[in-house]
């Protein structure tokens, strides 16, 4: 995307001099565009203005230029602000109107020394108004904004309407701009946009980053939830797979059993209660993890096809794990001493919702050298989403110990891993032996993981290379030394096989002992 | 060698238009880490108040910086006094931070900026502490600056912080000058830019809230404009979050120009000078919605009017744009 933009921008910023040339206009008037053809800026030598006001000048101005952005007939200008700075240079910003009332966000600012025009810069829109008469009254439409923020006390100031066309798509919809703002505990500063034909919200915006949920360690975040009925449920339906196949995000409370599920509820999306800790976190982890897979490697939820994510919590008493169950995570409490509430690691629910995404990729079998690849490939995305350092479920792993970890992939032996095929452990195919040591020989893959992220200095690009061997190079009984090929391959695909990426792969499987 | 005189000015002029009441006075405090500091207050009848008359805008326009009380509710506001101008209480930690570092935000802005106050024209400078119990937030609301107490866990008093009262203070500036809109590129403009500025005034590292983020963790940040990814922002146009969350990500996405500002910064070894071109192009050449690539255009232009478009500082601001993928 960003390679085509470079070459759309310069090319049409070419074109756009060259015609000026040939035209015969200012030699060195310069217009650029972005990609969809958008005008950003006018620039140069571009002739007298007329006018003793700033504001006059301003406005020839853009009779000079509006060929250039395209400026419709109907739209007409007022200055909005004039200020001349330390070199003589005067700015003077101008905001669209339409039917003399102002249009939110078109605004051009012209620069001009003594009155010669240097340029034109800034955000026109060329727009159809679809009503040139409000139908509501100012007073409708600021109860209207008000109650779209779900506040019922006092405001801190009065609110105010002003009558604006609001740009969506190609129209300017007459609407009243509304600021509302309140001191609560979670005060508000939101800017509203109510229609003032049918009083229908058009945009709220909360200048105010509001904290609505606290999590394991105490910490706070904001969290997606959806309210039915004035109740809050834990149920985010912000992502892109809720506009395409109408799924959600939803968490869930096992109340400390193992079979039923509650839904979790809050009266005013402020979610603090204790209980609730683990439930914001899974919830807040799952849309992070969501969003990673979505718009870094362009999978749209575990199955590619937008599945619901669902995890449940407090399962359990004192449940020492956490575990995808092949339809939805669940975490337990921790005894406390050994664990924390499991949800509280990001790396962890990363790790267990890759397990997801491996049993619809490569299908990998939790058995032996495929078994430990299953573990290794969850470690690395949870590495690769929770970047700030090389330990896996650091977060929640023994409270009472600081610094400690699961796992450690950069350093596996420091959590009694093998970090090379040397110290590989042929353990029995049983639970008791973990299924072939799928939690102990995950370390020598790890240990490739880290090095081969660490070596390119990316552990994005790491794990993208990661990602697509499972999904496209891998099958559900590839072993180490398959992993280094189907890894290989995938980095050739990506980054050809003569890069420095493809050489340093190598490395850093070759130096785990893997070939 | 001009500031003592300002200030005599200033104390002569605060006892020549009060009469004999009020006199501008020099008190210690103890800030949110436990540091001393020399802070501006104002003597009343024998009582000592959080009011900083020794900045220009007093003796320009009778404005002057103060700090109220919020005594962890969320309406009334009350005053600070304190009887020997040694402001050593637990409760006054917080108070002494927001009024020593907008105080460093004034002058920055009156100095470096040669602006006069957040809009320009020497508006006083009011914040509040204590907000609310445990509030894990400080935000501008339109009029003033208002700071919570942290619970403590996820932060410590946020006004204990220079980078973050500094980026709140910017966010207030913006509304006076290219007014963005708080919502997707524009909205992360306005994050980045407030950062920048926090960034310029606590200039001793590139992360952003180190000093009151998880007093249990140490070296750990809200954000940094160095790596961006790690807090799990991105800091190149390839990693660009898309999502409704957050007005669009405002807080992710301004890892993209933040990175542009440290490369900037860095490659030409100047803070400062990076903030005036960022200040310039903000005041002069931004839009309410302005995009990453206009924010390109608008630091460009500034520069040029600043030093020249051949001028090595107009290269390397191109050349830390394009790093992160904004053309």
């Amino acid at each position: 995307m960003n390679k085509k933009f470079v070459a759309t921008l310069v090319l049409s910023s070419l074109v756009a001099s060259a015609f000026a040339i040939n035209a015969g206009a200012a030699s060195d008037k310069q217009t650029l565009k972005d990609e969809t053809g958008k005008v950003h800026s006018v620039d140069g030598k571009l002739g007298k203005l007329n006018g003793k006001t700033a504001e006059e000048r301003a406005l020839s101005a853009i009779e000079k230029v509006k060929g250039d952005f395209k400026i419709k007939a109907d739209s007409k200008f007022k200055s909005k602000s004039s200020h001349k700075d330390e070199n003589g240079t005067t700015h003077t910003k101008l905001n669209q109107t339409i039917n003399g009332i102002p249009v939110f966000g078109s605004e051009l600012i012209v620069h001009e020394a003594n009155g010669d025009l240097q340029g034109v810069s800034g955000d026109y829109k060329a727009l159809t108004a679809n009503a040139d008469k409000a139908s509501l009254t100012d007073a409708a439409a600021i109860d209207a904004a008000v109650a779209s923020t779900g506040f019922t006390g006092e405001l801190s100031s009065p609110a105010q309407a002003e009558l604006v066309y609001f740009p969506q798509g190609d129209q300017a919809v007459l609407s009243y701009k509304v600021n509302v703002s309140y001191l609560a505990d979670i005060p508000g500063r939101w800017t509203v946009f109510v229609n003032a034909v049918d009083g229908s919200i058009v945009s709220a915006t909360n200048k105010i980053e509001s904290a609505t949920g606290v999590g394991v360690l105490g910490d706070s975040k904001t969290i997606n939830t959806t309210a039915k009925s004035g109740t809050y449920y834990l149920e985010d339906r912000t992502k892109y797979m809720t506009t395409y196949q109408g799924n959600s995000i939803n968490t869930y409370n096992f109340n400390y059993g193992t079979s039923s599920q509650y839904y979790f509820t809050d009266a005013d999306n402020y979610w603090n209660s204790t209980v609730q800790r683990a439930a914001v976190d899974a919830h807040y982890y799952a849309g992070k993890v969501y969003d990673y897979y979505k718009n870094s490697l362009g999978r749209n939820s575990y199955n590619g096809a937008g599945a619901a994510i669902i995890s449940g919590v407090h399962y359990s008493s004192n449940y020492n794990n956490a575990f995808w169950e092949g339809t939805q995570m669940v975490y337990g409490d921790g005894d406390g001493s050994t664990f924390r509430a499991l949800s509280g690691a990001y790396d962890v629910v990363a790790h267990e919702l890759t397990h997801a995404v491996t049993e619809h990729t490569s299908g990998l079998i939790y058995e032996n050298q495929s078994g430990a690849l299953n573990e290794s490939w969850s470690d690395a995305m949870a590495a690769v989403m929770d970047s700030a350092d090389w330990q896996i479920g650091e977060d929640v792993y023994t409270p009472g110990i600081s610094g400690d970890a699961l796992r450690s992939m950069s350093d596996p032996a420091s959590e009694g891993q093998p970090a090379h095929m040397n110290q590989y452990q042929n353990l029995p195919n049983t639970e008791a032996g973990d299924w072939g040591g799928v939690h102990t020989n995950s370390g020598i893959p790890n240990k490739a993981f880290y090095n081969f992220a660490t070596a390119i200095g990316s552990r994005a690009n790491a794990g993208k290379v990661w990602y697509t061997a499972s999904r496209d190079y891998m099958t559900s009984t590839t072993n180490f030394s398959g992993a280094r090929a189907a890894t290989l391959k995938a980095a050739a695909a990506l980054y050809g096989s003569t890069s420095s990426t493809y050489t340093a792969l190598a490395n850093a499987w070759s130096s785990v002992g893997v070939y | 060698m001009k500031k003592p005189l300002l200030l005599t000015l200033a104390a002569t002029l605060a006892v020549t238009l009060l009469g004999s009441t009020a006199h501008a006075a020099t008190g210690t405090g103890t800030g949110v880490l436990g540091d001393t500091k020399s802070i501006n207050t104002t003597l009343k009848s024998g009582t000592y108040y959080l009011e900083d008359q020794t900045k220009y805008m007093y003796t320009q326009k009778g404005s002057s910086i103060n700090t109220y009380n919020y005594r962890n509710g969320i309406s009334a506001q009350y005053f600070w006094t304190d009887a020997d101008n040694v402001w050593n209480t637990t409760t006054q930690r917080a108070a002494v931070d927001a009024h020593y570092y907008t105080g460093l935000v004034y002058d920055y802005l009156y100095n470096k900026l040669g602006r006069n106050s957040y809009d320009g024209n020497g508006a006083p400078m009011n914040v509040g502490v204590h907000y609310s119990t445990n509030y894990n937030n400080i935000f501008w609301n339109g009029s003033q600056l208002i700071c919570g107490d942290g619970d403590g866990v996820t932060f410590r008093p946020l006004c204990g912080a220079l980078d973050i009262v500094a980026h709140e203070w910017f966010h207030a500036v913006i509304d006076y000058t290219a007014g963005f809109v708080y919502n997707g590129q524009s909205g992360a403009l306005s994050e980045s830019w407030a950062d920048a500025f926090g960034a310029t005034l606590d200039n001793n590292d590139w992360l952003i809230g180190e000093d009151v983020y998880t007093p249990a963790t140490a070296g750990d940040a809200v954000r940094s404009m160095s790596n961006p990814n790690a807090y799990g922002d991105p800091d190149h146009m390839d990693e660009y979050v898309t999502t409704t969350a957050d007005n669009g990500g405002v807080h992710t996405n301004s890892g993209i120009p933040n990175k542009a500002f440290y490369n900037f910064a860095t490659s030409i070894g100047s803070r400062d000078i990076a903030m005036k071109i960022w200040y310039i192009a903000l005041r002069d050449y931004m839009t309410s919605t302005a995009t990453f690539h206009d924010a390109r255009l608008a630091t460009l232009a500034a520069c040029a009017q600043l030093y020249g478009s051949s001028s090595t500082y107009y290269t390397r601001l191109a050349e830390a744009w394009t790093a992160v993928g904004v053309l």
